[in-house]
């Protein structure tokens, strides 16, 4: 490969960090890992090098499968299978490849530690939180039962984990995804090691739990080095100081996070990036809200407003229309059961080719409204229309086939392909069901012409799910839902199992299956920003109450609500310049359990701007601008629109 | 790197040792099926023709009893055969009665959920505390003992129960994917997504545990010949004829040896490649 650059020269860093003294902390030299497998070795990882310097941040970022964790494993000797490493890995000076196993085990937890993507499946799950933060301190530094104890506190309560002295009695099932994160932090940092490994440490998290484990990450780069892995270079912008670009095992850019993500050399890195030399966004970097200047956008073509019909000019039935829905769950709660609200008094209506987003953190009811609005649960109040009709009131038949107009792309699409069916068998069902009068030469046609639609090669007819890639599992799943040419379009988190470039990918054919067939898009998604790029107004859901409701580029430009606000300024941006500042700022907290939603304004426990009225009662769905609408007692934005005009 | 991780796996599970004996044992259950039906026809003897000059006689190849014959004179090599025959017979039907039973039954329990699950698996909770011989006693004494249309009914009546539970379980997770759900929104009746989804993905388990259950079909026939309550004289099944065998044990051995042999060899081989059948359809289950 002629595109590889040799490895940036420890004489070559720059002037300042040589100045200050920066201690190599860790050395990687020519690191190759390979597989035995059946045809012979795999190469995994080939000739990485990289240094990792006190006090600083190195982010090695790549594709999953680019074999990034696989040279942390290989370094530590944590590699499962008989994989076989060559190279050399030297931990301040002290060469770790061909360690006896003991001796590593010394080292691991205690000199280095880890902190992994899934904070439950790293945790084990029948030892209270203060037992397992207790283990590596007895075993590395043999701290006895009370002293460990108290240093396990101390530990708990420099992540910032509120209520530490209780959560050490709780088992991991009892705290959230963020609080695990904190522990795990915890664990790592337990034996204050001279390394700290991050594996993807805020994948698996919100956009708002994500900035305040990166911001407490911040704070403990001083003493240590650090390396993070990850996929996403916002992350990288926030944290690290050097960046590394992997590619299939190899490493293909390496650089200061400045350098890497502002002037990126290598094309590939441009993709990872989202800057193809196509659409190169041309705002400088910084300028208005920070975010809007960074995304291509994709404008929508211009429709008929729902607003912009009057007496005179009666609306067009939408397409889909949901008023004062609710949804709740039963939960089991010790011996009693009580009631999970996931959706309350959700009013939204869907016109003809519009796209509507629908964010929020997890948890907030998102998956539950895709459900309601296609009647797969029956809603607790309030009533769904489809084309003007209430699927509760049609016969069964009537509703499967009215099911034809409104069709979902799922989350996960491996599963929600059933795994014993071709390709051409999944695509093709919607038709045997729907139009069962046509013959089998003119539904392979059909199924051939969508598969091509959707950018799908006709060789693949005869695959099953599990052979295929995600990005094409995904594709699979639009096509079995478009082929029909549904006027409603549901999805529900379709790009969050892809990878970056992949995502680009399907959010693009999703905007253009809905210019062309003017589908309506109900498309919902914790990635604000391929929401700002795909849809024309947006719904902020809170813990299943509605929180504002505007046009994408208003709401994005100048949010209303103050939960709003705050998940905007949480979404990691890939510019150097600004994110570490936008981190710093990051003030959201918890959310509370929905089982025990406070009083009032559900929101007021982590507002900024809460007062003594948000406790008494809750604030009512009112319409701030033209198009817009909030619900809180404290709007103002209100003001700064009524100024703009 | 989940690919040549997974592509490593793969090549050790090729290599498992459990993978020859696997083989070895469908090939034994094939061969042992065929001789079953065409082995009689080498020995110049019928299952139940008496040969009064040979009484108790000990395997030899001279006289054509190459296997010895049993107190009447029969000839132990073509009974054990006919023995065979049966227990296979009896085997394969009871288990292909109980799937047909327990798969319906627990696939429709699963998928329709609430009241109906419920009352229908309280009707396999009532079946299973039943006590089983005291049942196959009250049967036997009411529709006498020479019939193997008892012995089956009696047989598969016990062994769909285990199969509804472990189908339901299955066709429970199985509803909750969200493939199923994708049907249900594309307008799919409940018939069709249970023939076209679930039914398809219960295939592997299914199989695994059907033929899991016909070794345990024929030592239920084969425990309840021995106790006398099923096949009786002068018909065979392998378990008959271990019970016979037994009686003259210490004098003569053979009548003993000969059917049990070939009752181990069978259910080791049923054992075996069940075992093997779950490795490779039913991953998740090891």
């Amino acid at each position: 490969m002629s595109s590889i650059r040799p490895p940036v020269e420890p004489v070559a860093l720059p002037a300042s960090r040589a100045a200050a003294g920066a201690a190599t902390v860790l050395a990687v030299e020519d690191l190759s890992v390979a597989f035995r497998g059946a045809e012979g070795l795999a190469p995994a990882v080939e000739g990485l090098s990289f240094t990792v310097q006190r006090g600083e941040c190195l982010g090695i970022v790549g594709e999953s499968g680019a074999g990034k964790t696989q040279a942390f494993l290989a370094a530590l000797g944590l590699l499962a299978s008989p994989a076989h490493v060559t190279g050399r890995v030297r931990l301040d000076g002290q060469e770790l490849l061909g360690l006896p196993e003991r001796a590593l085990d010394r080292i691991r937890g205690a000199r280095v530690g880890l902190v992994f993507q899934d904070p439950m499946a790293s945790l084990t799950p029948h030892l209270r939180i203060g037992d397992q933060l207790a283990e590596p301190l007895r075993r590395h530094l043999g701290m006895g039962a009370r002293e460990a104890r108290g240093r396990a506190l101390q530990l708990l309560e420099r992540v910032r984990l509120a209520d530490a002295a209780r959560r050490m009695r709780q088992y991991p099932h009892e705290l959230s995804g963020g609080m695990r994160q904190r522990v795990m932090i915890a664990i790592a940092l337990a034996c204050d090691p001279q390394l700290l490994i991050l594996d993807e440490p805020t994948s698996a998290l919100d956009v708002t739990l994500q900035a305040q484990i990166l911001n407490l990450l911040a704070e403990f780069k001083r003493e240590r080095g650090v390396a993070l892995i990850t996929h996403d270079f916002g992350v990288v912008a926030g944290l690290a100081d050097q960046v590394a670009v992997m590619r299939a095992g190899r490493l293909i850019e390496q650089g200061s996070t400045a350098e890497v993500l502002k002037a990126p050399r290598e094309p590939y890195t441009r993709q990872l990036l989202g800057r193809d030399d196509s659409r190169q966004a041309a705002s400088p970097p910084g300028s208005g809200a920070g975010l809007g200047a960074l995304l291509p956008v994709t404008l929508p073509a211009s429709r008929p407003r729902v607003s912009e019909c009057s007496p005179a000019h009666p609306c067009p039935t939408p397409r889909l229309a949901l008023s004062g829905v609710g949804v709740s769950f039963p939960v089991a709660r010790g011996w009693r059961r009580q009631a999970l609200r996931a959706l309350d008094g959700i009013d939204l209506t869907l016109g003809a080719g519009e796209a509507l987003g629908v964010v929020g953190e997890s948890g907030c009811g998102k998956s539950t409204l895709t459900r309601a609005a296609l009647y797969l649960i029956r809603p607790a109040a309030g009533e769904v229309l489809w084309m003007g009709r209430s699927p509760a009131d049609l016969p069964g038949g009537e509703l499967r086939r009215l099911r034809r107009e409104l069709q979902i792309v799922f989350q996960d699409p491996l599963a929600s392909l059933d795994p014993h069916l071709t390709v051409q068998r999944l695509v093709a069902e919607p038709l045997e069901i729907h139009r069962p009068q046509l013959d089998a030469s003119g539904r392979l046609e059909e199924v051939c012409g969508m598969l091509e639609r959707v950018g799908l090669d006709r060789s693949l007819l005869t695959r099953r799910p599990h052979e295929l890639s995600g990005g094409q599992c995904q594709r699979v799943g639009i096509a079995r839902a478009m082929i029909l040419k549904p006027r409603v379009l549901v999805c529900d988190e379709p790009l969050s199992a892809l990878d970056a470039p992949t995502r680009a990918q399907v959010l693009a054919l999703l905007a253009e299956l809905r210019r062309e067939q003017g589908t309506s898009l109900l498309f919902v998604s914790h990635d604000l920003s391929s929401v700002q790029r795909l849809c024309d107004r947006v719904l902020v859901l809170y813990l299943g109450r509605m929180a504002e409701l505007a046009p994408a580029q208003a709401l994005f430009a100048a949010p209303h609500h103050p939960y709003t606000r705050e998940l905007l300024a949480a979404i990691a941006v890939a510019d150097p310049d600004i994110q570490p500042a936008r981190l710093a700022q990051v003030r959201l907290g918890e959310p509370p359990s929905p089982l025990e939603l406070p009083q009032g304004c559900a929101f007021r426990t982590r507002c900024p701007q809460a007062s003594s009225l948000c406790a008494e009662r809750a604030p009512a769905w009112e319409q701030t601008a033209e198009d817009r609408w909030a619900a809180c007692h404290h709007l103002r934005g209100r003001a700064d629109d009524m100024l703009l005009k | 790197m989940r690919g040549s991780t997974l592509a490593y796996a793969v090549s050790m599970r090729s290599r498992r040792p459990g993978r020859r004996a696997a083989l070895f044992a469908a090939a034994l259950i094939v061969l042992l099926t065929l001789w079953a039906i065409v082995g009689p026809a080498a020995s110049p003897y019928s299952p139940n023709g008496l040969d009064w000059h040979h009484l108790s006689a000990a395997p030899s190849l001279t006289d054509g009893h190459w296997l010895g014959t049993d107190p009447l004179g029969r000839d132990l090599y073509v009974r054990t055969l006919y023995g065979l025959r049966l227990s296979l017979l009896i085997g394969v039907l009871a288990t292909g009665v109980s799937v047909l039973i327990g798969l319906a039954w627990g696939m429709v329990a699963g998928f329709a959920g609430g009241r109906v699950e419920a009352w229908m698996m309280r009707v396999v909770d009532i079946l299973y505390s039943l006590p089983y011989l005291f049942i196959v006693l009250i049967l036997a004494t009411l529709f006498g003992r020479d019939s193997i249309t008892l012995l089956l009914v009696a047989i598969a009546a016990v062994g769909w129960l285990t199969l509804a539970r472990v189908v339901r379980a299955k066709t429970l997770s199985l509803k909750r994917r969200e493939f199923v759900e994708a049907a249900r929104a594309a307008g799919l009746t409940p018939a069709g997504i249970m023939m076209r989804h679930i039914l398809p993905n219960l295939a592997g388990t299914v199989a695994v545990y059907a033929t899991l259950m016909v070794p345990q079909m024929i030592t239920s026939e084969s425990f309840l010949s021995f106790l006398g309550l099923g096949v009786q004289e002068p018909r065979a099944s392998l378990g008959s004829l271990v019970s016979e065998g037994a009686h003259e044990m210490l004098a003569a051995p053979w009548m003993l040896l000969v059917p049990a042999s070939v009752l181990v060899a069978l259910l080791l081989s049923f054992n075996l490649l069940g075992d093997a059948l779950r490795d490779v359809l039913d991953p998740a289950a090891r």
